[in-house]
């Protein structure tokens, strides 16, 4: 039954026809617009990724020179 | 007297290798400094970032309004729900006392405001059902 009605020729009249045209115009801008800043959101994204790399290899850096520093004032040599 | 000697005569800890130790010290201020620096861009990208959010999410809901604009627009047409659905829509009403007892003998339920995620899954399942009537 649900299939007839599916099938059934609907007519429609639409009264603001021109309203639904530029209603759909609109959005498919918007859409555009949502699909350009979400791109932009990513690629910030990645930027941000790769300088928390750049920040953790250089914490790593700093912690391996304290290390170093703490060897040579504190660690001697027994000899 | 003795502590007064004690205070007078510093102890003295020999420092093999002083210039590497510098070197290292130098190095390791260098990194803090370079650190700080990398903040200072992480800020700057984050606000980038917090301004293209803000942007996409002013977009959605713009989209949001458009197609409610979009539906308004068009003619409703009355769709046959299937009957499925109108026994459900008994069985829910059947429900509803038995609930209520329930809900009387526990203790009182203090209605919650809707949050905005509460408002968006009220209105999911809402077009959730109107699909449904219409398959």
């Amino acid at each position: 039954m649900n299939g007839e009605i599916g099938n059934a020729p609907v007519f429609v009249k639409i009264n603001e026809y021109k309203t639904v045209a530029s209603t759909l115009d609109a959005i498919r801008s918007k859409l555009a617009d949502a699909k350009d800043n979400l791109g932009k959101i990513s690629e910030i994204k990645s930027q941000e990724d790769s300088e928390l790399k750049e920040w953790e290899s250089s914490l790593g850096e700093i912690d391996r020179k304290v290390g170093e520093i703490n060897k040579a004032l504190f660690e001697h040599p027994s000899a | 007297m003795k502590k007064n000697q004690q205070q007078e005569e510093p102890l003295f800890v020999g420092v093999r290798g002083p210039l590497e130790i510098r070197r290292n010290l130098l190095e390791a201020s260098r990194g803090v400094v370079e650190s700080l620096k990398r903040y200072e861009t992480l800020k700057v990208t984050r606000e980038k970032k917090m301004v293209a959010v803000t942007n996409l999410k002013k977009d959605i809901k713009d989209i949001s309004k458009l197609v409610f604009k979009l539906r308004a627009s068009l003619p409703t047409v009355t769709v046959k729900s299937p009957p499925i659905a109108k026994e459900k829509a008994i069985t829910v009403v059947k429900k509803e006392p038995v609930v209520k007892k329930f809900v009387k003998k526990v203790a009182p339920v203090v209605k919650k405001p809707k949050t905005e995620l509460d408002k968006l899954e009220d209105e999911l399942s809402d077009i959730e059902s109107k699909l449904n009537s219409i398959s």
